[in-house]
């Protein structure tokens, strides 16, 4: 639950800066933070209460079945969000440096990095 | 089948290798992704073909050798398939669009290239919802990072606008596959599909987070400052790129997850698309950019598309349905808006007025026309049929916020595009394109297949029958052969329509449609002669022409619906094009356009009411016994009311007639607006059970003829431009047969049939003689001409049998049809009427006067001494038409006789209407009377010989002036022209008369106009040009949307 709260929070805290600051480093910081706020929500998602990490070893309770399969009795997370979280992570990184070069570039060619200078294009 | 995952692993086995070749050779990197593109598209046609003869082929692919809930599945079904073929083909022509730009940044932007067609692809073919995530991501990234290949500030600026509505979009959509997974367990759609519908609130929420995630994605208007920024910044092969590869990916991965919204979800996202079509071509309205216009134009179709696909799922339609019209408008909006951007690209002009380089330059406008007109929606393109079989649903379902939604957009979206292509046909055209091969190719390829997919496309779709698709293949074929001489073109084009005429179309009509038919296709066929008077080629008329002909033909002969709709809209396409040829027609055509588009949208409207028709069986026999309601009956007079020029929505004729070339504005005056008198007659047989001439709306029609007749000729008293007073008297004219028509009555039918059959010769008569007159003086001033009966008899001789036609004085046919108007009139007792309308006809007696003194006698003018009559191919139809009053004017018989039959079909000839010989007998109960052409003839010969022998006889004293003896007349020569007696001739009654015409209807339509832009204008002030603003449309959209969801 803290987890959740804190993503929430988190995601609140960088729409905040994407809406208010008008540096872009500081929007694209204020991204970041959004980002890694969604990662948390995900990653509480998945969770389950009094559970432990979907790792087959001793401190999961498993048994073997007739068949010889493995049979987990005690509660493991799910592990499909904790997965999607580290793909979502990458994708996150590529967008932040892709942002991150724009803004470079962007004030090499306007030398400015106020998102208010640039309102050209308009109507 | 092919193995879609070998499609994927080729993209990105060539991406990386990409680096690689480039450092070979660039040329060896570029061809290698055109071949990657090509075999790619090629899989998704096999594929296609594949599933047409096995369609029931599994067509689901897993990974890792697990089944669905375990592993990633893609599916490459038929709907796949195409978009696989059509995607890569885009890609295809996109890359060899932007090869200069390749040969220039390398290995980096092809590769980038590439991965957005992976992306694009894999989004198409994935079933897996996460999966779908992750290839959003790679084409997003790819996008992001290729539009910042073209390194200036402003795609720059737009690039990050773009990555942070696209993180925010995608942050939104990953949250909502979470939450779905955690309450589904699986994130295959396929899965989700088969579990039963969750009903908790969560799971709603999760929907509408993914639904909207992808929904900003799509650009919806308000939330899409970003977007436009972009397409009006980048570099065209980028934002082509956007517009058609990335949102038809994004949009198809949309509709897979469409069944798993929740009904309300649904229609709040249709009806955001269909705000976004409605306001997106709004604000179009006024832009002056041509790339921002089509960034607008864009969100607008895709919006467009998100609605049909929502409202027709919601509506119950089969999904195979559903998909076959989404296909129309997706397709037409591939092919035309990459084709834009592209044109875009070579003109390289933003200034829409600044489009007129394109008038140099022949291929491209036809191109530019090709993919203006099909965004608009006009046949033959696929997106006409959609819209058609999309209203005809909407109709049959009663969804009418919709339909009044769909076609208000439809209609601004024609006001711009055409607009737009009236910049590039008509402007001053100064300067000369570079033209690489690379651009023009993609362009040429993308007109060239959009036309003839819409040509099979018309020839395929069932009901139309191949009468429909002769109008479409004249336009081609004379196209073809249009730098032939134009005398032969002439010859081939009277033979052909000629042929087609007698064989095809006049034996199976009844008598009625003969009537229409000869009116209508035997009035213009006798005109073409006056087209061949033009010297070498005269390219542009011929194609236009013939199809004008043949759809004319088609609306008579049609048995559906749709089938009249068509022929329509290709006649008033045809007929736009003659328009634009004039001049000065640029207003002029787009005035013509806009109202006849506005017309046809509430044709449509009007169809969808209506019971359907029977294939196979003229709509002008089924009208007998069919019957319709008033609305449509409503919808479908006004839109002919239209056509014909009513007072109040005249607005475009005075116009249009005036502006276009002569001979063409005689076709539109003479033929054109009885194309009108024929819809209006259907629509009156199809409600005349249940209405009669002394029903409320007959009486109102009858006024609205009236005062077309009144305000007409009194406007045209007032003109002093020759044409633009034919015009008005066309109107008024038309006027007089509304009124007829308005009756209701077997009596006022054949007195409004013959005054069409009358005014076709007449007027055509009077529009020759004076192209004539236009043609040697060059003015149509007519204070600038003066006395060009010794230099012009024939033309004198003609407009002078013309006037007195129309003039209705005895003994030409205009008398018998102002006495068969006046006589019907009176014995349906409307008296009041009778009393304006033979008022309009002694105001028409001013400008009639006023045509014939001004120009032909009074003084001649200097600069007109070298004046000569006119070519042979203007007197030809003008002995035509001559002979043709002559034969009806001695033996009306051979007219009226067959009227009244004609008629007698829908309304029975009354007992007291009589042929006796040629004394046609009247005996009603409220008035008798009897009307002898023939007699009339030679009363009014003897009158009029025995002076003339009288005068010849005296003739030997008279005393021969030259034009200088000032005993001549009261008119002193080399006068200022304006102090000229012909300048304001009417001044007079002008003082008495003016005040009611003043120009009310130009003052309201302008405030019309006016409210329009700045309404576009204050709109697209939302758009502030701030990255921040942008993203905070997004969150208050979301916000806004999900209150609207009103999920606890």
């Amino acid at each position: 639950m803290m987890v959740l709260i804190c993503g929430l929070l988190l995601m609140l805290i960088g729409i905040w800066a994407m809406l208010i600051k008008k540096n872009i480093i500081r929007i694209i910081i204020g991204f970041s933070i959004l980002d890694t706020g969604t990662h948390l929500v995900i990653v509480a998602i998945g969770y389950v209460k009094h559970a432990t990490a979907p790792i087959v070893d001793k401190a999961v309770n498993i048994s073997q079945n007739a068949e010889g399969g493995i049979q987990v009795l005690g509660k493991v997370v799910d592990p499909v969000p904790s997965a999607l979280v580290l793909t979502a992570i990458v994708i996150g990184l590529a967008v932040t440096a892709l942002l991150l070069s724009f803004a470079v570039r962007l004030y090499k060619v306007g030398n400015s990095l106020n998102i208010n200078d640039y309102e050209e294009l308009k109507w | 089948m092919v193995n879609p995952m070998l499609l994927l692993a080729m993209f990105l086995i060539t991406a990386f290798l990409i680096a690689l070749l480039d450092k070979l050779h660039r040329k060896i990197s570029i061809y290698t992704i055109y071949a990657v593109l090509l075999i790619a598209s090629g899989m998704g046609f096999w594929q296609l073909n594949t599933l047409l003869y096995n369609p029931n082929l599994s067509v689901v692919v897993f990974s890792a050798g697990f089944s669905a809930p375990l592993s990633i599945s893609l599916q490459f079904g038929v709907v796949e398939a195409v978009l696989v073929a059509l995607l890569n083909l885009f890609g295809f022509l996109g890359a060899s669009y932007l090869y200069r730009r390749f040969l220039q940044s390398g290995a980096q932007a092809i590769a980038l290239y590439l991965l957005v067609l992976l992306g694009a692809n894999g989004l198409v073919l994935t079933r897996d919802i996460f999966n779908s995530f992750v290839f959003l991501e790679i084409l997003s990234i790819a996008t992001y990072a290729i539009i910042a290949v073209d390194q200036n500030k402003n795609s720059l600026v737009a690039g990050i606008k773009y990555m942070l509505a696209g993180g925010i979009s995608s942050t939104l959509f990953l949250i909502g596959i979470v939450l779905a997974y955690r309450y589904t367990g699986t994130l295959n759609i396929d899965t989700w599909l088969s579990l039963s519908p969750i009903k908790t609130p969560g799971y709603t929420v999760a929907l509408f987070l993914m639904a909207i995630g992808v929904f900003i994605e799509l650009k919806p208007f308000p939330a899409n400052g970003w977007a436009l920024d972009l397409y009006q910044s980048a570099d065209k092969g980028v934002a082509s790129l956007i517009s058609s590869v990335n949102t038809a990916a994004i949009l198809f991965l949309y509709y897979k997850l469409m069944p798993l919204f929740t009904p309300a979800l649904l229609e709040i996202l249709t009806g955001a698309g269909l705000i976004s079509f409605v306001f997106g071509n709004l604000i179009a309205l006024r832009q002056k950019n041509a790339s921002r216009l089509l960034g607008y134009s864009s969100t607008a179709q895709t919006g467009l598309l998100v609605f049909s696909l929502g409202a027709l799922s919601l509506l119950g339609l089969p999904q195979g349905m559903v998909l076959r019209i989404a296909l129309g408008l997706f397709i037409t909006n591939l092919f035309a808006k990459s084709g834009l951007f592209w044109l875009c690209g070579v003109t390289k002009r933003n200034n829409l007025q600044d489009w007129s380089v394109l008038r140099s330059d022949s291929g491209l406008l036809i191109i530019f026309g090709i993919f203006a007109v099909a965004l608009m929606g006009f046949p033959p393109f696929p997106s006409f049929f959609a819209k058609w079989q999309i209203i005809q649903i909407f109709g049959a379902s009663q969804a009418w916020m919709w339909m009044a939604g769909l076609l208000i957009g439809s209609l601004l979206e024609v006001v711009y595009l055409m607009r737009w292509l009236g910049f590039a046909a008509k402007g001053e055209s100064q300067s000369t394109l570079e033209k690489p091969f690379s651009k023009l190719f993609p362009l040429m390829v993308s007109a060239l297949g959009l036309a003839s997919v819409s040509y099979y496309l018309t020839l395929m779709y069932p009901q139309i029958g191949t009468n429909s698709i002769y109008p479409i293949m004249a336009f081609i074929l004379f196209g073809l052969i249009d730098i032939l001489p134009v005398k032969l073109k002439g010859v081939l084009a009277i033979a052909a329509l000629s042929l087609w005429g007698w064989f095809v179309l006049l034996p199976p009509l009844p008598l009625m449609g003969q009537l229409f038919a000869l009116i209508l296709v035997g009035g213009s066929i006798v005109q073409i002669f006056a087209f061949m008077r033009y010297q070498g080629a005269a390219e542009g008329f011929f194609p236009s022409l013939t199809m004008l002909i043949f759809a004319l033909g088609n609306i008579v002969l049609a048995s559906t619906k749709l089938q009249f709709f068509l022929a329509w809209e290709l006649m008033t396409l045809a007929a736009y094009l003659l328009i634009l040829k004039g001049k000065k027609a640029r207003v002029a055509a787009l005035l013509f356009i806009v109202f006849s588009s506005f017309g046809a949208y509430l044709m449509l409207a009007g169809f969808s009411m209506m019971p359907n028709t029977v294939e196979g069986y003229l709509i002008i026999l089924q009208a007998n016994f069919m019957a319709i309601d008033w609305l449509p009956a409503l919808l479908l007079g006004v839109a002919f009311l239209i056509k014909m020029g009513a007072v109040g929505v005249h607005y475009w004729l005075p116009a249009a007639y005036s502006e276009a070339d002569d001979e063409t504005s005689s076709i539109l005056s003479s033929v054109l607006s009885k194309a009108g008198v024929f819809g209006l007659l259907m629509v009156l047989i199809l409600i005349s059970r249940f209405v009669s001439s002394s029903s409320i709306s007959m009486m109102a029609l009858g006024w609205i003829g009236v005062f077309t007749a009144f305000f007409g000729a009194l406007m045209a008293v007032f003109q002093e431009d020759a044409k633009k007073l034919l015009a008005y008297s066309s109107m008024s004219q038309l006027g007089y047969i509304v009124v007829g028509l308005s009756l209701m009555t077997h009596l006022g039918w054949v007195s409004a049939l013959y005054l069409a059959v009358n005014h076709l010769f007449f007027k055509g008569l009077i529009f020759m003689a004076m192209a004539a007159v236009f043609l040697r003086t060059g003015t149509r001033n007519m204070y600038e001409m003066g006395g060009l009966i010794k230099k012009m008899p024939i033309a004198f001789i003609s407009v002078l049998m013309g006037i007195i036609a129309v003039s209705g004085v005895p003994p030409l046919s205009g008398f018998g049809s102002k006495w068969f108007i006046y006589t019907s009139l009176l014995e349906q007792g409307r008296y009041l009427q009778t009393a304006l309308v033979f008022f309009s006809s002694a105001i028409a007696f001013l400008y009639l006067y006023r045509l014939i003194h001004t120009v032909f006698l009074g003084q001649a003018k200097p600069n007109q001494k070298d004046v000569k009559e006119a070519p042979i191919w203007l007197i030809i139809p003008q002995g035509i038409f001559i002979m043709a009053i002559m034969a009806i004017s001695v033996f009306p018989n051979i007219i009226t006789k067959p009227l009244s039959l004609a008629v007698g079909d829908y309304i029975a000839k009354p007992e007291w209407l009589n042929w006796d010989g040629y004394n046609l007998v009247l005996n009603s109960p409220t008035l008798h009377g009897n009307w002898n052409g023939n007699l009339v003839m030679y009363v009014t010969m003897g009158v009029f010989i025995i002076p003339l022998i009288w005068l010849l006889l005296v003739n030997a004293r008279t005393q021969k002036v030259k034009q200088f003896n000032i005993v001549f007349a009261a008119e002193r020569p080399y006068k200022p022209w304006t102090t000229h007696f012909a300048y304001n001739m009417f001044a007079h009654y002008e003082k008495a008369l003016g005040f009611l015409v003043k120009p009310r209807v130009t003052a309201f339509y302008k405030g019309v106009a006016e409210g329009f832009h700045s309404l576009s204008a204050t709109l697209a002030r939302i758009y502030t040009g701030n990255g921040q603003t942008y993203m905070l449309h997004i969150f208050l959209y979301t916000i806004f949307l999900y209150l609207l969801l009103g999920v606890k």
